[in-house]
């Protein structure tokens, strides 16, 4: 299950960006139960937001996970409009996302016990911290849009290199932030490996 | 499709999810207003449990103010309670080094007992230590107190329990007599941090 917002922000990205032609075909399109008529405080199955990509993605003739790393950094940008409050006394990237398991999820669940949210481990290693993001659905994608708008939210010198794990099915990898000036290269050293 | 369809669709879109919305603010006014009516009972009965005790109790915050002085304290200590209630802990004990130590148990040599620790957070009281209680232009009594604590949502809660005692021959008696010492009955206090 996913929590509305994600959806009602979907539907705006599209309707901002690609007109409401576009956005009206991916919603009549997408075979969705909901037929694009969500809520920010409902919550929805994430199978509708995987057809609803799908069906923008047949439109524009955009690939899937290109269309999902967009999406999330537009996300990002709306997190930050709406919820300023979780970006207060941060100013760098490596040091805000581990607060998305540590703080923000916590939040979010006493808000919404009902909530199902992926995991995101963090654990920093000669200067490169690793996300390791785990999920029941496959939003690795997005999660690569969220920590890329993240990085340039903060203006932190990094790039970002996924390495998938798991079934490889975007529900399992590990994000690795590295510094510009860094040497690594994937795969992780060992010493820096759990 | 013209566009006052697709826009019509947009409004029929948006209508449903309005209602969407409306049915789970509904439901969730419901939940608050019950969770709200439950924890209202529940201060209630608190509430009454404190104030018929035997025991004297004594709320106070961390930085030592009463919050909570119930009938039995108020008797203890020949007070009335609206005389007692946003005042410093401290002017109910005599100074000294045992009281502090039993009233702000951080710098106590006597920590709390860490590895009694229940299944419902509350720890084992600490060994009890002589105070003596102050009424003011009335006199002094013997109190004995003792540190408990139950980790609650917000912090800590340490409760103290203590029992006054007929000094010097600290003979536990069961209700207060009223008398010059002071002697009999209990007090007990608790502190927020």
């Amino acid at each position: 299950m996913m929590k509305g917002i994600v959806f009602t922000e979907l539907i705006e990205m599209v309707e901002e960006d690609l007109g409401i032609v576009i956005a009206d075909r991916m919603i009549s399109h997408s075979g969705t139960q909901h037929q694009g008529a969500y809520t920010a405080v409902g919550t929805y199955d994430h199978g509708e937001l995987i057809r609803l990509v799908m069906s923008l993605s047949r439109e524009t003739a955009i690939p899937v996970p290109d269309l999902v790393r967009v999406f999330g950094k537009h996300l990002f940008k709306r997190f930050v409009a709406l919820y300023p409050q979780f970006f207060v006394g941060v100013d760098v990237a490596v040091s805000f996302l581990p607060l998305i398991e540590s703080y923000i999820h916590v939040e979010v669940r006493k808000l919404y016990p009902d909530a199902e949210l992926p995991t995101f481990e963090c654990s920093e290693c000669e200067g490169v911290l690793s996300m390791t993001y785990q999920s029941n659905g496959p939003f690795a994608d997005l999660a690569e849009g969220l920590i890329l708008a993240c990085a340039d939210h903060f203006g932190d010198p990094i790039r970002v290199e996924r390495e998938e794990r798991g079934l490889e099915d975007g529900t399992h990898a590990a994000f690795h932030l590295v510094p510009h000036s860094h040497p690594m290269h994937l795969p992780v050293e060992p010493a820096c490996q759990k | 499709m013209s566009e006052i369809t697709l826009w019509q669709r947009r409004f029929d879109r948006e209508r449903r999810a309005r209602k969407e919305a409306e049915t789970l603010l509904e439901e969730k006014s419901r939940e608050t207003f019950e969770a709200n009516q439950r924890l209202r009972e529940q201060a209630e009965q608190t509430r009454a449990i404190v104030e018929t005790a035997a025991e004297g109790i004594i709320g106070y915050n961390q930085n030592g103010i009463v919050r909570t002085f119930n009938a039995a304290a108020a008797e203890i200590f020949q007070r009335p309670q609206e005389e007692i209630i946003g005042t410093a802990i401290g002017k109910l004990f005599e100074n000294g080094e045992a009281a502090s130590r039993a009233l702000f148990p951080r710098t106590s040599k006597r920590p709390l007992n860490e590895d009694a620790t229940s299944p419902s957070g509350s720890r084992s009281p600490t060994d009890a230590v002589e105070v003596e209680g102050a009424r003011g232009p009335h006199g002094r009594f013997a109190c004995e107190l003792a540190v408990s604590r139950v980790d609650g949502q917000n912090g800590p809660l340490f409760t103290r329990l203590g029992s006054r005692f007929d000094s010097p021959q600290k003979t536990r008696i069961k209700a207060p007599t009223g008398t010059e010492n002071g002697i009999g009955g209990s007090v007990g206090c608790w502190n927020r941090t």
